[in-house]
Order: structure tokens, then C-alpha cells, then sequence
């Protein structure tokens, strides 16, 4: 085989156009499969990189009208003391932390955690301890780090233990050092402490995130059954806010990678197709080369070549073929992976865990040797058919030149018609689907609006102690912010379009309270009066917030029109009281209605609408706000003045998250973004492929039929005649192929039904311009033999056998 | 200069086979061949009775279309769909399976063509180990049987050449030593000088006059009379009958 390898590897260097040809095709079919595959394998394959990993399940609360969510922290408690089916059960939540003390203070990422949350997943720290039981009793204030924050921030150094740090203005000492590659949550975490689980909240403050490890030997389905058994006994005990409550246990590998799972799949599926495809072109331009090769295997043959003599020489070049090809394809995934891993997508989890490794290079080297066989197949069966006398005979046209031969290569055009054509479909409804997101009324406009975050310690903002103190604080930065040069408008809010919302059951005075398990809550924001007109919502009704709207003012809100559709569908919501208690009680805060607001896109543009509300706020002072400014020119250009506004203000705030608007927005489409153009990007490989396999088609029969041409021209055909023969021939296989295209993508495109916003699965538009565009490619393309048929010169022609 | 060397070819190259048959070597009887078209049965050869006893070297004469080529391939067994008797040293052909048809066309005949065909992409050696690669030689063996024959047909210095860079003359050399590597009992010759000059015709031939000397059974096909003139019986076809 070795002298056979070397014998291909000789005659392949006699035709760098076939090389170049087979090479390059195979390369991209082989390179964007194994790119996919390996970001399959590593974000849905590999198995979290936890101990005994099969055995972590999530832990949702589900709620009767809401659906899956957080779990509070009574609950989980509860939860944790009465299961009898796992090993530990832990909960946490990520939250930002500023960071203080030596050098400029920084907003890091921090993760509250009970005891049991890092055992749970089954790491433990590589330096120090975790944390000890008592801990999530406010006994020490004590911290692990992260792994990266710990290599950041202290070098590595192992004497980190026993060091102070600041976090939100109080002093936190380093007990550990979590391990490498623990992302359980969105961002890579910096600091982890515990979470303080003597403090009792209402059941329904769901924040945490639960996670089990299960005993050996129970399944999930157990699992489900003991929680749901703990959901009905605690819906009895509770039924204020735990009727109709569920819990949900779900594979801890599903929350993590479960939002990304159909994409993935989808585009694993169509760089499947783009490799069929090339293989059909290879097969192809194998096809061309065997008739090349039919003398030489009808002289093997007279030699005493046997069938398995004949294959070898075939299959050796193939395999060369498809071995340069396949190691030029892992070449471009390698490239393509390191463009991903720098683009940091941030939608894409485990992306630390998408390498080319064994199991990758697997798959690329067998995908490699079965399109290496693949090829061999289709022109060896047909050459060892061969009729060998006459081949040897000159004059005579070959087996592979024969009609038979013709509808082999018109079949591999028909094929890769249809599955270009399910490509370019599931392409063109992604981009209509993004072309609708784009579209959507966002409730907002966020051009030239520069946003930033600063978080109020509550070691000195905390608690109605200092409510006055965040008032003010929240006033000066309004007011100095709006000093700067260049900004138009400015103001403050709990939270931004598109940047998620807290959510709060509420209630409407002089109303039945809902039933119980009924969720009746709403998007509450803190915002100052210029927040509306700076983010561009526009007032429906009402009025919006005044300076006289202050804290020794009677509580008012403004809601947004599907609140008011939903609570008030006949009536007129403005003069409404609502309240975030019992409004009966006598303590309880009540809210007038005051205005409505156009709906803002708050949990991202695809999103549906929720009803939401704002408090001024000068009522509500939150901890967390966003400073925002409407600049005249280039927002970005205001970034440095603002951080010296909030650091004249106080001089130990992290400045955190500064964006203009449309960066987030765009962050937001960043997933249908990169879906369509990665869809896209393959289906334009296909269709190029595709365009190039019936080119090489139809120059082939133009060229078989060069004598043919020449009779029918000598005859009298005109160039018209000639071209709509050869056309017309070159068309029928694809007409096929779009009618047998058009069938698969019906088909296929279902499974993309949740990548799809407002689109249809079936989609006519998209459908048939998608096949009108195709079928425009292939007249191109079978055109420019057709126009080279019209040139023969008949006499030429007629002497060419 | 002759390009090969009688007496030591006569000394060293290895017995066709030790023991002769006593009966034919080929033995044909009424092998016919045809063609279906629109038009209705179309007859490439009719009833062809023959006998090649070995050591013989015959010449297919006749007419361009008369038959001549499609018998040669029936008698390499590279054309399988005839009709007839056809015995090969007492085996008879026509009850072959193919692939026991490709064993004994492997075991006992050597091909020369009009177009030379060697394999473009091997050295003059590799096209000459070619045959013997297809037969259950060891490695070793063919080595040393390809080195002599390089020297029989003194071709040594062009061993590593590629048939393009060999003259038409020098191509139908190492055919012919390449058809004669494995020492088979037959060798089939169709139009072997047609492309050849005068003088390399004369050599070809003397050289297919040699071997026969050396008890090699031959069958050319040619419209030359002058090369017929070099074999011992002429067989002439016309529109597919022996005439």
C-alpha cells in the first residue's frame, strides 16, 4: 500500500488542478464539521468537569403560571432537610461585588454559596478550605477565591491565605482557592462566600440556584418524585405562597448547555450536508479523473491485476486525496476555534471546554478515510465493470464516458441541488428571523445613550438608616453627570432595556386578592423623571415623574400598556392604587397610577411583553443603580467624565458595565447574529460548492459531446439551439433536486423551530426565494459550458474522435 | 546494436514450464461473438474452430472490422461474453468464473500493444515489477527477476526513466519485456510495431522471434506482411469467419 501511496502521491502532483480542486472542496467540507463538532463535543459532549457529573441535577422552583424559576431560600432549606434522595444539595447566587482596599477599586464577580455548594458539585479547593457550616451563620467573614482571580490579583502566590479583602466595604478573609474551570454560573466567579441562610425571606423571594448530587443508585425520576412529594407537603403547610408549587429536577449538564443544545445541533446538521455536498463534487471530479484513468486499469488489468489489485491504486489515491484534505480541514477548524475562543462569544457556555481532542481528531480522521473510501467506491465500480478490450482500443469511449456514467453525475447533482437548497432554507429563515428581531419595537431608543453601573455598599448605604444618604447620592449624580459637557440629558434606574428585571408580586387596591398560586407580579424598576424621555419611552397616558414626586410625597407609578391591557382591559388604570403587600393591611405602601409608558423589551428583543412599573426614585433610593446620558455626539466620548463624577462623589465605587445602548442591544442579538451568519456562511459554501459540482457537470457533457455539438452545428443548429440543449439537459437534474430540496427542508427546518422569531417554520416567501435563487445559480452555472458548446467549430469537432 | 541478447536470454531466463502439454495450447471450437442492436443481431466473429499448438508463432490477418482484435482479447480471456468452446491447455475457458478466467490469464499470457501502454506515472523498473506485483512473487524475488530483465533487454540505464522520456521504440521494448517478466506460455501482440519505424519494427520482431525460439507460443495481430512473414502460420478473418 506504502508503493501504492507513493505512486498516487506522484501522479496527484501531474494534476494540481484535481489536487487543488478535491483538496480545497474536501478541506472546507472537512474543516467546518469538525470546527462544529468540536464545539458540539465540548460544550454537549464532554461531561462536566465535576466528580461522578451524571449524578448533578439543577433544582427549579415551578411556578403555576411563570414556569420554571429560582428557589427561595425557606424553601430550599426545606428542601435540603427533608429529601431523602441525595448525597448534598447546595444553593447560591451570583451577585457583583466592589472590590476595594489597595489600588483602584474594581467590580468583581462574587457568588454567596451555603456550605455544601462546592462539595456538592464534588470540588474542593487546591489551596485552603471551604466552608464550614456555621459560616452560613454569619460566624466568620470569610471568602474562597477564584482560581483566575487568585493568578489576577495575587499572582498564584500560595501565602493568599489569611489575606483581607474588601468586598462592598467590609473586610472578608481568604480562606481558599476555588479550583480552575468552575463555571456553574454565567460569569467566572471571583470571589465566593458563604450565604447566610439564618436570615429568613419571604418564600416567594426566589433567588437562589439549587443543586443536588444524587445518591448512588437513584435516578432522576426518584428524584423528581421525593421533590414533588416536599412540593405538595410545603404547598400544604404554606398555602399563602406554596399552593400549586412545584419543584423540577433537571440534569445539571441541561441547565448549563441546554439554551445552546438546538443551535448546536442544527449547525452540526448542516455542516453534515456542506460535507455531503463536497463529497458529491469529489466524487464528481473522481468520476472525470476515472474516465482518465480507464486505459490504465484495463492495462492492470491485462497484466493479471485482480479486482483487489485494480481497487488499490484507486483507493490509494483517494485516500492521499482525502488525507491532504482531511489535515487541511483540521487546519481550518484549528484556525476557526481560536477565532471562537477570541470572539468569546459570551452566549456559548464551556467554552474553555472546546478543544480538537482525541475524540475530535477521531471523528476527523474517520469522516477523512470514509470520504477517502466513498470516492473510491463510485469510479472503481464502474472502471472494474469496464469493458477492458475496448478501452484499450483507441477511439472508443470508456465505460465512464458512457450514458450510464452520465446519470451517476447528474444523480450527485441532483443531491447536492436538494441539499444546498435545505441549507440555503434553513439560512434564509434564519436571517428573516433576525431581520425580524431588528424590526421589533423595543420600547425604546437607546441612540447615542451611554449607560454605566455603581453599586452602593450597604456598609455605609444600607439599611433606611441611609436611605437619605442614597437619595442624595442618586439626586448629585443625576445632577453632576448632566453638568458634563456634551450631555443632554441624564439620569438614574435600577436597571436598563434589555439588561433584565427584577420581578414582585403586587396587588390592586379595593380588588379580591388573587387565588392562591396565582402569580400576579410585575418588572419593577426604580427610575428619575428624565429616565423616559432619555431612553425614548414614549408616554401613552398620564404623566410621567416630577421633582415633586419625592420621598415626602404620596407613593406613584408609572405602568407600561401591558400592564394596563392586562389589569385594566375595560377600565382606565390611571388613579389605581397598587402595592407590593397586602393592600388591606394598614402598613402597607400604596401606589398611585399615574401615567402609562410604551412596553419595553426588557428580558431581550424576542422576549413577550410583561407588565412592568416604575417608582421614582427619589421614593424608591435603590443600592444598585445605572447612571445613563443622552450625549450630542459620540456617547462613548462622555465615559471619562462620568467615572470621575462617580469618583468625586465617592472615591471607593467601582465603576462597572459601561456600554452605550446599542452595544447591549446588540449583545442581545449577538445569539440569532452569529446563528444566521454561521447558517449562512455554510449555506453559501454549499451553494458555491454546488454551483461548482454542476459547472464541472455540465463542462464534462459539453465536452463528451463536443462531436455531437459539431454534427448538429454542421446541420444547422443555431447558437440559440445549442445553448437550450445543453441547458436544458443541465436542468433537469437540478429541477429534481429543488423539488426533492424543497420536500427535505419542510422537514428539516421544524427542528429550528426555537431558533425562529417570528417567522414560520414553513415560511412561502423564504422557501421559494430560495429556490428561485439556486435555480438562478445553476442557469449561471450550466450557461457557461452552454456558451462554450456554441463556439465548437464543427469540423474541429467532428475529427475530435 | 540488438537490444537483446539471445544466448544469455536463452541461458538464464527461467522454463516457460518444465513438462509440455501433449494436446493444444489453445483450442477453440465454434466461438462466436456478437452484438445486439435496433437493427437485430450484429456478428463480430462466426464459428471459429482453431488450434495453437505450443511453441507456435501465428499471425490474425485480415481486414480493418474483420475480427481481429476481439478474437485476441477472447484469447487474453479479457472479453468474457462469447459464445463456443474455448480450452486453454486443457482448461476449458468458457466454464471458467471470472475470476478463475483472471487466474489463468495471470498465469500464462504476456499483452503487447500497438500504444505501448505503459503506466505513464511508473519508472521503466516499476512498470516491469507491475505484473509480477499482481503474482505471488516475494519481494525479494521480483526485485531480482525485474534486474535481470533489465539487463536481458538492455534497458538497465533507463530503469528509472518514465515512459515519456523514451522513444517509441524503446516504449515497445519494455512492453515486450514487461509482457515476458513473468515467463508466460503466450504472448498476444496487437499491431506491436504499428507506431514503430522501419528499423525498430525489425528489432521488435526479431526479438518476438527469439523468444518463440525459446519455446514462447506467440499470436500477433497485423496487416503487415513483412512482420507476418516472421511467424510460422497465418490465420486470416474475414467479416468474422476464418477464411
Amino acid at each position: 500500500m506504502l508503493h501504492d501511496l507513493r505512486v498516487a502521491a506522484r501522479t496527484l502532483r501531474r494534476s494540481p488542478g484535481f489536487l487543488l480542486a478535491a483538496v480545497l472542496t474536501l478541506a472546507l467540507g472537512i474543516g467546518a464539521t469538525t470546527a462544529i463538532f468540536s464545539v458540539v463535543n465540548g460544550v454537549l459532549l464532554r461531561p462536566l468537569p465535576y466528580a461522578a457529573p451524571e449524578r448533578l441535577v439543577a433544582l427549579w422552583t415551578e411556578l403555576p403560571s411563570f414556569g420554571k424559576e429560582v428557589t427561595s431560600l425557606p424553601d430550599f432549606i426545606d428542601w435540603r432537610s427533608r429529601n431523602r434522595v441525595f448525597a448534598s444539595i447546595g444553593a447560591g447566587t451570583d451577585t457583583k461585588l466592589n472590590l476595594t482596599g489597595e489600588g483602584e477599586p474594581e467590580r468583581i464577580t462574587g457568588a454567596a454559596v451555603t456550605a455544601d455548594f462546592l462539595p456538592t458539585l464534588g470540588v474542593a479547593p487546591v489551596v485552603g478550605r471551604g466552608f464550614a457550616p456555621e459560616e452560613e451563620r454569619g460566624v466568620n467573614r470569610v471568602a474562597v477565591i477564584g482560581h483566575g482571580f487568585w493568578e489576577r490579583r495575587f499572582g498564584g502566590a500560595p501565602d493568599v491565605l489569611g489575606r483581607t479583602l474588601m468586598l462592598n466595604e467590609r473586610a472578608y478573609t481568604v480562606i481558599g482557592v476555588a479550583p480552575p474551570a468552575l463555571r456553574i454560573f454565567p460569569d467566572e466567579v471571583d470571589a465566593w462566600l458563604p450565604l447566610r441562610t439564618d436570615s429568613a425571606g419571604g418564600r416567594r423571594a426566589d433567588f437562589l440556584t439549587v443543586i443536588g448530587r444524587l445518591k448512588p443508585g437513584v435516578t432522576e425520576a426518584q428524584a423528581q418524585d421525593d421533590m414533588s412529594r416536599i412540593a405538595t407537603a410545603l404547598g400544604e403547610e404554606y398555602r399563602d405562597t406554596n399552593t400549586s408549587v412545584g419543584v423540577d429536577v433537571l440534569p445539571l449538564i441541561d441547565e448549563v448547555v441546554g439554551k445552546v443544545r438546538p443551535a448546536l445541533l442544527v449547525f452540526l446538521g448542516a455542516v453534515g450536508l456542506v460535507l455531503l455536498i463536497a463529497c458529491a463534487n469529489v466524487a464528481n471530479l473522481m468520476l472525470a479523473r476515472a474516465a482518465a484513468r480507464e486505459r490504465e486499469v484495463a492495462i492492470r488489468a491485462t497484466l493479471g491485476a485482480g479486482r483487489r489489485h485494480l481497487l488499490r491504486p484507486l483507493l490509494a489515491e483517494s485516500l492521499l486525496v482525502a488525507l491532504v484534505g482531511g489535515a487541511t480541514g483540521l487546519f481550518l477548524a484549528f484556525w476557526s476555534l481560536e477565532l471562537l475562543r477570541a470572539a468569546q462569544p459570551s452566549f456559548l457556555p464551556r467554552l474553555e471546554d472546546i478543544a480538537l481532542d482525541g475524540r475530535v481528531l477521531g471523528v476527523t480522521l474517520a469522516l477523512t478515510l470514509l470520504t477517502g473510501v466513498l470516492f473510491t467506491i463510485v469510479p472503481a465500480a464502474r472502471l472494474v465493470r469496464g469493458q477492458l478490450n475496448e478501452t484499450l482500443r483507441e477511439g472508443t469511449r470508456g465505460a465512464s464516458g458512457g450514458a450510464a456514467a452520465q446519470r451517476m453525475r447528474s444523480a450527485l447533482v441532483l443531491a447536492e441541488v436538494a441539499t444546498a437548497l435545505v441549507l440555503l432554507t434553513g439560512a434564509g429563515l434564519l436571517l428573516r428571523s433576525f431581520d425580524q428581531l431588528q424590526r421589533v419595537d423595543a420600547g425604546f431608543d437607546g441612540e447615542r445613550v451611554l449607560s454605566l453601573q455603581v453599586i452602593l455598599p450597604s456598609a455605609r448605604y444600607g439599611g433606611a438608616a441611609n436611605i437619605e444618604r442614597r437619595r442624595s447620592f442618586a439626586e448629585q449624580l443625576v445632577e453632576q453627570a448632566r453638568a458634563v459637557p456634551g450631555v443632554q440629558l441624564a439620569a438614574v434606574s435600577s436597571t436598563l432595556p434589555t439588561a433584565g428585571t427584577p420581578y414582585s408580586s403586587f396587588f390592586i387596591a379595593g380588588r379580591p386578592l388573587p387565588d392562591a398560586g396565582t402569580n400576579q407580579d410585575v418588572q419593577n424598576f426604580a427610575a428619575s423623571p428624565d429616565y423616559f424621555r432619555l431612553m425614548g419611552i414614549r408616554l401613552v397616558r398620564g404623566r410621567l415623574f416630577t421633582a415633586q414626586d419625592n420621598g415626602a410625597a404620596p407613593g406613584v407609578v408609572v405602568i407600561n400598556e401591558e400592564m394596563a391591557r392586562r389589569y385594566w382591559p375595560n377600565a382606565d388604570p390611571l388613579g389605581a392604587r397598587v402595592s407590593y403587600g397586602d393592600p388591606t393591611d394598614s402598613t402597607t405602601r400604596l401606589f398611585t397610577v399615574i401615567g402609562v409608558v410604551a412596553d419595553v423589551k426588557q428580558e431581550g428583543l424576542g422576549a413577550a411583553s410583561y407588565a412592568q412599573w416604575y417608582e421614582p426614585v427619589a421614593q424608591r433610593p435603590v443600592s444598585g443603580l445605572y447612571l445613563s446620558v443622552k450625549t450630542a455626539a459620540d456617547p462613548l466620548a462622555a465615559a471619562g467624565a462620568l467615572r470621575r463624577v462617580v469618583s468625586t462623589l465617592d472615591s471607593n465605587l467601582p465603576v462597572a458595565d459601561i456600554q452605550t445602548m446599542e452595544q447591549r442591544v446588540g449583545a442581545s442579538l449577538a445569539q440569532p447574529r452569529v446563528s444566521a451568519a454561521l447558517l449562512g456562511g455554510f449555506s453559501g459554501i454549499a451553494l458555491l460548492l454546488a454551483a461548482v459540482g454542476i459547472y464541472g457537470v455540465m463542462a464534462y457533457a459539453v465536452a463528451q459531446r463536443t462531436r455531437e455539438i459539431g454534427i448538429r452545428m454542421a446541420l444547422g443548429a443555431r447558437p440559440d439551439d445549442v445553448r437550450r440543449l445543453v441547458v436544458r439537459q443541465g436542468m433537469v437534474p437540478v429541477a429534481l433536486g429543488v423539488a426533492l430540496g424543497l420536500a427535505g427542508a419542510l422537514a428539516a427546518t421544524r427542528l429550528m423551530r426555537s431558533l425562529l422569531f417570528g417567522v414560520s417554520t414553513a415560511d412561502p416567501f423564504t422557501f421559494v426565494a430560495m429556490a428561485t435563487f439556486l435555480v438562478a445559480v445553476a442557469l449561471f452555472a450550466s450557461y457557461l459550458p452552454a456558451r462554450r458548446a456554441t463556439r465548437v467549430d464543427p469540423l474541429i469537432a467532428m475529427r475530435s474522435e | 546494436m540488438s537490444w537483446f541478447s539471445p544466448a544469455r536470454a536463452l541461458s538464464e531466463r527461467p522454463p516457460a514450464d518444465t513438462v509440455l502439454p501433449a494436446g493444444p495450447l489453445v483450442s477453440m471450437r465454434n466461438v462466436e461473438k456478437s452484438y445486439k442492436t435496433p437493427a437485430g443481431q450484429s456478428w463480430v466473429l462466426r464459428r471459429i474452430t482453431l488450434d495453437i499448438q505450443p511453441g507456435e508463432f501465428v499471425t490474425i490477418m485480415g481486414p480493418s472490422g474483420a475480427g481481429k482484435s476481439t478474437l485476441l482479447s477472447i484469447l487474453g480471456m479479457l472479453d468474457a461474453t462469447w459464445e463456443g468452446e474455448f480450452d486453454f491447455l486443457g482448461t476449458p475457458v468458457h466454464a471458467l468464473s471470472v475470476k478463475d478466467r483472471v487466474a489463468l490469464n495471470k498465469q500464462h499470457i504476456g499483452f503487447v500493444f500497438q500504444q505501448y501502454h505503459l503506466l505513464d506515472d511508473l519508472t521503466v523498473a516499476e512498470n516491469l515489477d507491475v505484473p509480477l506485483s499482481y503474482r505471488d512473487y516475494r519481494k525479494a524475488e521480483r526485485a531480482a527477476i525485474v534486474a535481470d530483465a533489465l539487463d536481458r533487454f538492455h534497458i538497465v540505464g533507463k530503469k528509472d526513466l518514465y515512459p515519456r522520456q523514451l522513444s517509441g521504440g524503446q516504449q515497445q521494448l519494455v512492453a515486450v519485456a514487461r509482457a515476458v517478466v513473468a515467463s508466460p506460455r503466450l504472448i498476444l501482440a496487437d499491431e506491436p510495431t504499428g507506431n514503430l519505424h522501419s528499423a525498430q519494427a525489425r528489432e521488435i520482431m526479431e526479438l518476438f522471434t527469439r523468444l518463440n525460439a525459446e519455446g514462447t507460443t506467440i499470436v500477433q495481430v497485423t496487416h503487415s506482411e513483412e512482420n507476418a512473414a516472421y511467424g510460422n502460420r497465418v490465420i486470416n478473418l474475414q467479416d468474422g469467419w476464418l477464411a
